[in-house]
């Protein structure tokens, strides 16, 4: 067996009023004035009023920080963290998607490194001091920020995004509760779930994947493939969408240790560049990355091997004379058919052409695609010629 | 240091899904320090001219801007090596005397001591097992990767950059060893 490091420190916390336990969680961590970030965006849909009712029934004094971008930069980081300190506050509540709960943990980093440049921290396992207690309460499914050891945030002078990985900026704390992604609407659960299984999938095809990893991206695929649909179609449905969430943070558990791949270096040059929403690169990029990968004999046998998990009904009908790489073209058209489901019935882009890009924009891409440190994950390197290949087979 | 004690004293076998690691049980042989000491002070002078044979290695070059530096080191023991890229675009020592200390290497700031040189990236092997098992082939760079033989500070772009080089490189010497070959 080959040796390997699996870390998932947060305590999860899962299900139908998982955010009533709130007020202990931060007394357990000492926490007495939290700073409540969120989007002004789910201000508007009342959705922290689910969280702040919680809090004002248990006396909690809190301080709302309400205007963190969707795609979020260093600049509101440093914000956040000036906030932070100004008002004396002595943890955090992440309610958001990736962008929030991305921000906290550049705030929380930028507070325990009073006065560094966050850019210069910048590498894997850098950070070495404990971060102010942070709880993240995810509002899509998702990112998995809430259990990763990663925060990825937008240099906007430079248009790159940058990475930032270390165990200190797993979130102490992780709620899951149905009731804060039930109004999330059909397309962005679409988009934000497929960007979950795409973790799961890249996480099982890294280098870097190892038996605890594995198991966890399965379930992950598991849960998100019985449950997208559903979520999209029945938004209140509590199961599904408790599902749904819970099948991203798995995935996001799975990825933070075993790593991503191809699909997520072109992804973020692709939001870096051109400002692509993540979990839309995600959706469109999957199937031309899976085939590419298919095609030159890269990780064979792996995508098959997830077969049973994303559609067990037709892995079932499938015999042992089945051929691996049959298995792995059905997966791919499994991925490809979601895709088709989710741009026919909620209007989903799935062609890159469909956020203005052309032919001209694919060199940019593939070359700071190259570039990014995903890339490495892959287990055969990918060079600008294939990057190029895959984003014109996106276009 | 204790994960490399660990590490070394539970024998690895080859196996067909990722390189192959065969430590012996012996702990931290003198001559591996010797070998990868060796190995550092010849690495810019390796690149220098393996550029020549190897279009790889020249394109990462081409990436990496000229003054960029970056420093290979081994945790746990003195061994270290710091590379400047030249305007000619060769690499070249920079002894540690003449590293920035105001700064931390990799940081990304710049110091306020304009005589001195900044560190852009730093990769920090683990333990010289880790540096040795990976500069005599026993483990591929990717492995190393995989398996958190060396941590790495400075810029992602450049750290890729860094990667594939030595990938190149390290190929064409131990491209022959099953590491290399599965």
């Amino acid at each position: 067996m080959e040796s390997f490091e699996f870390s998932c420190p947060g305590k999860i916390i899962c299900g139908k009023d998982a955010l009533e336990k709130t007020p202990d969680e931060l007394a357990s961590l000492g926490v007495t004035h939290p700073l409540l970030a969120t989007d002004a965006g789910l201000m508007r849909l009342g959705v922290p009023k689910k969280l702040t009712d919680v809090l004002d029934r248990a006396g909690v004094t809190y301080t709302i920080y309400e205007d963190i971008p969707a795609d979020s930069s260093l600049n509101v980081v440093e914000n956040v963290a000036e906030t932070y300190r100004d008002l004396g506050c002595d943890g955090f509540l992440a309610l958001g998607g990736g962008s929030v709960i991305d921000t906290c943990k550049g705030a929380a980093a930028s507070i325990a490194y009073a006065g560094a440049d966050l850019a210069s921290l910048q590498g894997s396992e850098i950070l070495t001091r404990d971060l102010p207690p942070l709880i993240a309460l995810p509002t899509t499914a998702g990112t998995g920020s809430e259990v990763t050891l990663v925060a990825v945030v937008k240099d906007t002078e430079h248009s790159m995004k940058l990475s930032f990985t270390s165990y200190k900026l797993v979130p102490h704390v992780a709620i899951l509760d149905p009731k804060l992604t039930a109004s999330l609407p059909p397309k962005l659960t679409a988009t934000t779930g497929m960007d979950a299984l795409t973790h799961a999938i890249e996480a099982y095809t890294s280098i870097q994947k190892n038996p605890v990893s594995d198991a966890f991206a399965v379930k992950a695929i598991e849960l998100i493939a019985a449950n997208i649909k559903q979520a999209c179609a029945h938004g209140e449905d509590a199961d599904a969408r408790c599902a749904l969430a819970l099948g991203s943070l798995l995935a996001g558990a799975a990825f933070s240790n075993a790593m991503v791949g191809v699909v997520h270096a072109l992804g973020h040059s692709l939001g870096g560049l051109h400002r692509i929403p993540h979990g839309q690169a995600m959706m469109l990029l999957l199937p031309h990355c899976i085939d590419f990968n298919i095609q030159r004999q890269i990780h064979t046998g792996l995508y098959g091997e997830l077969l049973p998990a994303l559609a067990p009904e037709l892995a079932a009908t499938l015999n042992v004379h089945t051929t691996s790489q049959t298995r792995d073209r059905l997966f791919l058209e499994e991925i490809q058919k979601l895709n088709a489901f989710f741009h026919e019935i909620y209007g989903v882009p799935i062609a890159l052409s469909s956020f203005g890009l052309t032919e001209n924009d694919l060199p940019g891409v593939a070359k700071q695609a190259r570039y990014d440190g995903a890339a490495l994950y892959n287990s055969a390197n990918i060079s600008l010629e294939d990057a190029q290949t895959i984003l014109e087979a996106a276009l | 240091m204790e994960n490399a004690r660990t590490y070394e004293t539970i024998p690895m076998k080859p196996t067909p899904y990722n390189a192959v690691v065969a430590h012996s049980s012996a702990v931290d042989h003198p001559l591996q320090g010797v070998y990868v000491s060796v190995l550092c002070a010849l690495l810019p002078t390796l690149l220098n001219v393996c550029r020549h044979i190897c279009a790889d290695i020249q394109t990462e070059l081409d990436y990496l801007p000229a003054g960029f530096t970056f420093k290979l080191e081994v945790k746990g023991t003195n061994i270290s090596c710091i590379c400047r890229k030249s305007e000619q675009g060769t690499f070249h020592h920079i002894s540690r005397t003449n590293v920035a200390t105001d700064v931390e290497s990799g940081s990304g700031i710049k110091s306020n001591d304009p005589t001195k040189v900044n560190v852009d990236y730093v990769i920090c092997f683990r333990s010289l097992a880790y540096a040795f098992d990976t500069f005599i082939g026993n483990m591929s760079l990717q492995a190393a990767l995989a398996s958190r033989a060396f941590s790495t500070r400075g810029p992602n772009d450049a750290g890729v950059a860094l990667t594939y080089m030595f990938t190149a490189l390290l190929e064409i010497f131990f491209g022959w060893r099953r590491a290399y070959r599965n």
